[in-house]
């Protein structure tokens, strides 16, 4: 009689609060970016609907989707991205949230070659390896098989062309994830600007970058 | 549940089988706040009850399982219970964790633990629907191994009744045998599934249907909503939620960390045969996670085809596949599963069984023992059908298996021939699959554990490989070929890993210990604050060394087996490496106020708050 951690109500809201501080943060744009989560062991998940104004969303326009694809509840179209989210729902048993955001820095230095370096300890202790998935169109289930090929034993992915990804056990993971890239891609940004970002020394990161192999 | 208690239940079973009575018991609030729940818990009624001089098979021991004050909450990987008692492989103290549903439906059941004394008549089980308790004949059940057991009282009694057990090598005292539940998680360590054993006891069933009651939920949820980030933060957790404990396999090795061959050379091309990797892309199916954890680290397999086609459900941890695996330079991950699922229906800790199998065939290749000591087994390194045919004449103690189920310590007692020099073990407890050469804090962290060679207490490769503890003022980066300072840091991480033990929280997560102080105080709603908390620590911790001492340990037993003082590792990396042991321990001794041969002196029992009993046997 363990208590239940989340509650579909509290998902909800949730998702809708999340994407109104991502469009505040100018990390999702007016009609660009999506975000779902579910109740951990679910085989439905909550996602924000497709093609209408993303920064005020109710949890009225929220669509409830299962794993297979089939609309459960909502009147809204779902986010045209819901097949990548339900390729890292099936993929990912310790996902409970996915936010696919825009973030302009991240994708920016993804389209110039370069990677997310080990550049601060969020760097290192949040984002670990972050793998950009080559371009693939939006919207196909070939992005969600190329999300399902990358996403295992990762936090954040870069798309190519396209932005990001983040998963978390919670929508306020999920969200971290996100921002924290964009915090660490701006850092890096301005250090290329200037010169080359010096490394956090490898002995200090020894652990992460055995296991992750950065 | 309505009395004043939040977190705890407030009520301890007690279940006399000699006598055949049964009755409840309130939880000592002072207790509760000096010894948190757990291990620290179970640590007081072992060290107020047990005489130390008893044999450990005897009625007079105790068996107690406990769970923690967090438990049944929705705080993340707290669904966990303890079980100790004086060890029949250390004859000290012993305990051993596992994970699961047993310990968060025992809470729902109304109790925060169950002590078990004496011995029954004949083959016995215990079943708790909440407040009722029976004891009831398990004649149908002896002799049926762990998943079989489980299997049958779950097809009697329905599903949400949740089983711990023993298998045949319990019910045969073999030393090393575990505790099991939920198919095939492990309470391994020192042995208490022989004590349960001893008893005569098969099997506890329970099933609850009350909530624990928590101080202030609305803040509670709150605060584990918002501390998701951070504790999905940890170095691990991604790799064990995609690989499961063995996806550290692969950098353990460049370490020079991961046993081959019974701890003798450090460079074998197996690894990549029985890794994470391999088992992802052979035999694992999916991906199983305990009660409300976000990790997920359980591998669920299925074995398709070949010799072993019938092996199916929890696959082979880090800890398994070492020991089963490359300890015994055995790289066929598919015998892995099925010897590890062998040792899960004897009820056989796999790693006392895996370094049982790796010392009897370094005196075979030694010539120390030979076809008429095995009975005509012919023991070569590798060979899974002598590994499996081994597991079982353990398990059922039939022939050299007999000599083996006594542990390597007694077994080279019974041996002799110079064999004493290859029995890898402290205290009696054999070696953990992290070579001490490679990590020398693990070296002095074996050597000084409660419980024997342990790895989980304190688990201070961690800090080795570069974690900093900034709440345990642990801020250094520590080189892991250093013996300097580890003294301190292996004191501190003890003590940190008795608050876990006794919360009881999973160490693959993250919590900071300020947030499991914050944690505790939001669902007990006593006010606990990281000084003193991390003060009840270092009182478990010397609680269990106090019992240790009046068991009879004393410095000579905070020993390494010779081979990691004296043979540095030929190759791999921790080449040319031996543990000085010496150096570190004096260090350790004064960190923790004890005086040259291992007691506490009576200033730290003081400052502590024990007071030194004189209990006459």
């Amino acid at each position: 009689m363990v208590e239940e951690l989340f509650t579909e109500e509290e998902i909800k809201e949730e998702i809708c609060r999340v994407m109104s501080r991502l469009y505040r943060r100018g990390l999702i744009s007016a009609v660009g970016g999506n975000v779902s989560a579910k109740i951990p062991g679910s085989r439905e998940f909550w996602i924000t609907p497709s093609g209408i104004f993303k920064g005020e969303l109710t949890v009225d326009d929220l669509v409830k989707v299962d794993l297979d694809g089939n609309v459960v509840e909502g009147f809204l179209k779902p986010s045209v991205e819901t097949p990548l989210h339900r390729a890292v729902y099936r993929k990912r048993l310790d996902v409970n949230a996915v936010v696919h955001a825009h973030n302009p820095v991240a994708t920016g230095l993804a389209l110039a070659g370069i990677s997310i370096e080990p550049i601060t300890v969020e760097a290192v202790v949040t984002l670990r390896r972050v793998p950009i998935v080559p371009f693939v169109y939006p919207g196909t289930e070939d992005l969600a098989e190329a999300v399902a090929e990358h996403i295992a034993g990762v936090r954040a992915l870069i798309l190519q062309n396209h932005g990001v990804l983040g998963v978390g056990f919670n929508l306020v993971e999920a969200e971290t994830v996100v921002e924290t890239l964009e915090e660490v891609a701006t850092a890096q940004w301005v250090a290329y600007h200037f010169g080359k970002p010096r490394l956090i020394p490898e002995k200090d990161m020894e652990l992460v970058r055995k296991l992750y192999g950065i | 549940m309505t009395n004043g208690w939040r977190g705890y239940t407030g009520r301890i079973l007690r279940v006399d089988l000699s006598e055949g009575t049964i009755r409840t018991e309130e939880l000592d609030e002072d207790d509760a706040f000096r010894f948190i729940g757990g291990s620290g818990l179970a640590a007081k009624i072992i060290y107020d009850e047990v005489d130390p001089s008893i044999d450990p098979f005897s009625p007079e021991n105790r068996l107690v399982f406990m769970t923690g004050p967090l438990e049944g909450t929705i705080v993340p990987c707290s669904c966990r219970y303890v079980v100790a008692a004086k060890s029949p492989l250390t004859e000290a103290w012993g305990e051993a964790h596992a994970s699961g549903f047993w310990g968060p439906e025992l809470k729902a059941a109304g109790y925060d633990g169950v002590v078990v004394e004496g011995k029954a008549s004949s083959p016995t089980y215990i079943k708790i629907t909440d407040g009722d308790v029976e004891l009831l004949d398990a004649s149908g059940l002896w002799g049926l191994g762990c998943l079989d057991t489980e299997r049958a009282l779950k097809a009697d009694y329905g599903g949400r009744f949740r089983v711990v057990c023993i298998g045949p090598a319990g019910e045969r005292l073999v030393r090393y045998a575990s505790i099991i539940g939920d198919g095939g998680r492990t309470a391994g360590r020192c042995g208490m599934g022989a004590v349960m054993g001893s008893k005569n006891l098969k099997a506890i069933i329970v099933k609850g249907s009350s909530r624990v009651q928590v101080a202030d939920p609305k803040r509670l949820r709150s605060m584990i909503r918002r501390l998701y980030p951070v504790i999905m933060s940890f170095p691990t957790t991604q790799i064990h939620s995609a690989y499961g404990t063995n996806g550290e396999m692969g950098p353990f090795y460049e370490y020079g960390d991961v046993p081959i061959k019974h701890f003798t050379i450090g460079v074998w091309e197996g690894i990549s045969k029985i890794d994470g990797d391999a088992m992802a892309e052979s035999i694992v199916k999916g991906q199983r996670a305990c009660p409300g954890c976000p990790i997920g680290c359980t591998r669920y397999i299925k074995i398709e085809s070949g010799p072993y086609a019938s092996v199916e459900g929890k696959g082979p941890e880090y800890e398994t596949a070492a020991s089963l695996g490359s300890l015994l330079l055995n790289d066929d991950i598919e015998s892995i599963a099925k010897a590890n699922e062998l040792c899960n229906q004897y009820g056989l800790d796999t790693i006392s069984t895996g370094v049982s199998i790796a010392f009897a065939m370094e005196l075979y290749e030694r010539g120390i023992i030979t076809k008429a000591d095995t009975g005509g087994l012919e023991l070569e390194w590798g060979e899974p059908a002598t590994i499996l045919r081994l597991i079982e004449m353990i398990g059922r103690r039939e022939g050299f298996g007999d000599t083996l189920a006594e542990g390597v310590r007694r077994a080279s007692e019974i041996i002799g021939r110079g064999s004493r020099r290859y029995a890898m073990h402290v205290k009696g407890l054999e070696m953990p699959m992290h070579d001490p050469r490679a990590f020398k804090g693990m070296g002095l962290q074996y050597a000084t554990s409660n419980r024997g060679a342990c790895h989980m207490q304190g688990f201070v490769l961690r800090i080795e490989q570069g974690e900093r503890m900034v709440d345990l003022k642990i801020y250094e980066r520590v080189d892991r070929f250093e013996t300097r300072g580890k003294g301190r840091i292996v004191a501190i991480m003890q003590d940190w890993h008795e608050i876990l033990d006794s919360m009881i929280l999973c160490k693959f997560l993250s919590v900071s210990p300020g947030h499991v102080a914050s944690l505790y105080t939001l669902v007990t709603g006593i006010t606990l604050r990281l000084p003193e908390m991390l003060e009840a620590g270092e009182r478990i911790y010397n609680l269990k060394r106090l019992f240790n001492v009046r068991c009879g340990i004393t410095r000579r037993d905070d020993a390494l087996p010779e081979r990691f003082l004296k043979e540095p590792l030929p190759d791999g990396g921790a080449e040319g490496q031996t543990v000085n042991l010496e150096e570190m321990l004096k260090e350790y001794y004064e960190y923790r106020g004890w005086d040259e041969n291992g007691a506490p002196t009576i200033e730290t029992l003081r400052r502590l708050g024990i007071t030194e009993k004189t209990h006459q046997s």
